[in-house]
């Protein structure tokens, strides 16, 4: 740390390989172990390594939501690289970033939709066998899977993806990928946070009495064991 | 609506429900715990209402295949290798290696303290870290392993090695904390808080580091502190003086002692104090939410001193003094109406 002259990155790159060489368990306590706020920062000022961290950090995360807004390979890596080469070119006038991840997602979208608006190579979901932002709740599901038949989980799958597409990609946005409100209400392009939460009550809504039938079954078969 | 009114669908929408189940909030965590021993009744809605949040997902996920997204990642460094060479000017690549320089001291030390070379070279020293957070409390004090003092906020954590290094002490800040430190002038004591770095020999003084606003304060009470930012800017203090960081700038400002500081001793100053100072700071110290139905909490400026009162005491003795107002604490919110 105190020979830092003008080689820094490349410095920096040999003694991480240095250290994780003696102790391959602890690589997990590097850039991860940061906040958005500080790699953000690190970046920002050129740091290579901070850069390379968010890519892999989240180019998959961003593949698979690009895919499900528009099933073409080939526009969304582009488009992942745009966003990333946006981001690169834009750093040093950027606010301080809280949340790297919702920034990329927001870039992403934008640049998605122009890119099929564009280009015209919308490509109907039907061509793929998939509808966008189809929601299930995962096998792990200890409680629901043991209780429950085939049938009511096929229910609640297709309550679930009969909602509009906007509900579900709000709820799958707030769910899975963990966004608040307002990073949803910027990243969808809605007025502000509260429509976030207007698209989620509706979608949840429309889940009660699927939700209530689950409930009596779970209640019944604890009474009955 | 009263949690013991929810059903699953309330559940699932409540985000302070859903920090709990992402394990995201200490205070959600203490809270609803807590709220499920005191609730059996509502157990199976919160499990059903707990495996939906954690396994709602994809239906069809996608894989970026990893030739893609290695080639992306190539196209993407050679041209942030091109966007470098255009910076022009000696006096450009001067600053850009001073700010690299800056960065990395506290950006990799962040990085890399974990297992890091210590002073005599080779010696490979391997840190590890425990976190200790205010656990919701008003405030929580320890002492650390050379005798140093650390109060820290409710809201507030830190992350301290399990041994200090054999030439310097770190430490790293999210929130805000008083310290008393124990001198030592041969390992000087190093507090990281995002862009800036406080270094002290043997001192005590109080720290607010807002991650939100990416601010930072140091507020020096005794002894010589020295304060560094990114930028290479570096600020010594005197007692009663305090260094902001805002904005990527750092000065000095005046701080009043019982205004920011006297949380380590249980006091709530206010001073010629707004509406809006007066809910951040009650909300912080009290961990609750106000809520304002018709839009204000009350008008002018208030004066008040409180030691170690609960909630209603203060709200009561703000009413006193100020317009007249109706509160009422439901859970962690308090509604005022006029």
């Amino acid at each position: 740390m105190k020979t830092i002259s003008s080689g820094p990155v490349f410095k920096r790159k040999n003694e991480i390989n240095a250290i994780e060489d003696k102790h391959p368990k602890k690589d997990n306590c590097t850039w991860s172990e940061l906040t958005d706020a500080e790699v953000w920062s690190a970046y920002k000022h050129g740091n290579k390594e901070a850069f390379i961290h968010i890519y892999k950090t989240y180019n998959e995360l961003l593949y698979n939501y690009g895919m499900q807004l528009c099933l073409n390979h080939e526009l969304v890596k582009d488009n992942i690289q745009e966003t990333f080469f946006y981001l690169q070119r834009k750093s040093k006038d950027l606010a301080d970033v809280q949340s790297i991840k919702y920034y990329l997602y927001k870039i992403l979208r934008r640049k998605l939709i122009a890119a099929v608006e564009q280009e015209r190579k919308f490509q109907s979901s039907d061509e793929f066998g998939t509808r966008k932002f189809g929601i299930i709740i995962s096998p792990e599901l200890k409680l629901i899977n043991s209780q429950l038949d085939e049938e009511r989980k096929n229910r609640l799958r297709q309550a679930l993806n009969k909602l509009p597409e906007r509900q579900r990609e709000a709820i799958l946005l707030f769910y899975y990928e963990g966004f608040t409100h307002d990073e949803i209400a910027q990243i969808m392009g809605l007025k502000s946070g509260k429509y976030s939460r207007k698209h989620i009550y509706r979608g949840v809504s429309t889940l009660r009495d699927d939700l209530v039938a689950l409930l009596i079954l779970i209640l019944s078969t604890h009474t009955h064991t | 609506m009263k949690y013991e009114e929810y059903t699953v669908d309330d559940f699932i929408q409540d985000e302070f429900f859903i920090d709990w189940v992402r394990e995201q909030s200490i205070q959600a965590n203490y809270f609803w715990e807590k709220w499920v021993k005191t609730h059996p009744h509502k157990k199976d809605e919160v499990a059903l209402a707990r495996e939906i949040i954690i396994s709602l997902n994809y239906e069809r996920r996608f894989k970026f295949p990893e030739a893609d997204s290695n080639e992306v990642l190539e196209n993407l460094l050679r041209a942030n290798n091109k966007l470098e060479g255009t910076s022009s000017g000696k006096r450009n690549r001067f600053m850009l290696i001073k700010r690299i320089a800056a960065i990395i001291v506290l950006t990799t030390f962040a990085a890399f303290s974990f297992h890091y070379f210590n002073g005599s070279g080779n010696n490979v020293a391997s840190l590890n870290y425990t976190t200790k957070s205010g656990k919701g409390k008003f405030s929580s004090t320890f002492k650390l392993e050379d005798g140093s003092v650390v109060k820290l906020r409710g809201d507030s954590y830190v992350k301290i090695p399990e041994k200090f290094s054999n030439d310097k002490r770190e430490i790293f800040l999210v929130g805000e904390a008083y310290f008393d430190i124990a001198e030592d002038k041969s390992k000087p004591f190093h507090i990281y808080t995002g862009d800036v770095t406080t270094k002290v020999t043997g001192t005590s003084f109080g720290i607010n580091c807002d991650t939100l606003l990416n601010k930072v304060q140091v507020m020096l009470v005794s002894g010589e502190v020295i304060v560094n930012d990114i930028y290479g800017n570096s600020i010594k203090l005197k007692p009663n003086e305090s260094v902001v960081y805002h904005n990527n700038r750092i000065f000095k400002e005046n701080f009043n002692y019982d205004i920011s500081l006297g949380w380590t001793e249980g006091k709530l100053v206010f001073e010629e104090a707004e509406e809006k100072e007066v809910m951040h700071r009650l909300e912080a110290w009290y961990n609750v939410k106000f809520i304002l139905p018709d839009g204000y909490f009350f008008k002018g400026k208030y004066n008040g001193r409180f030691k170690n009162e609960n909630l209603s005491n203060v709200l009561d003795g703000i009413n006193f003094t100020s317009q007249k107002f109706n509160y009422e604490i439901r859970e962690r919110e308090i509604i005022i109406t006029h």
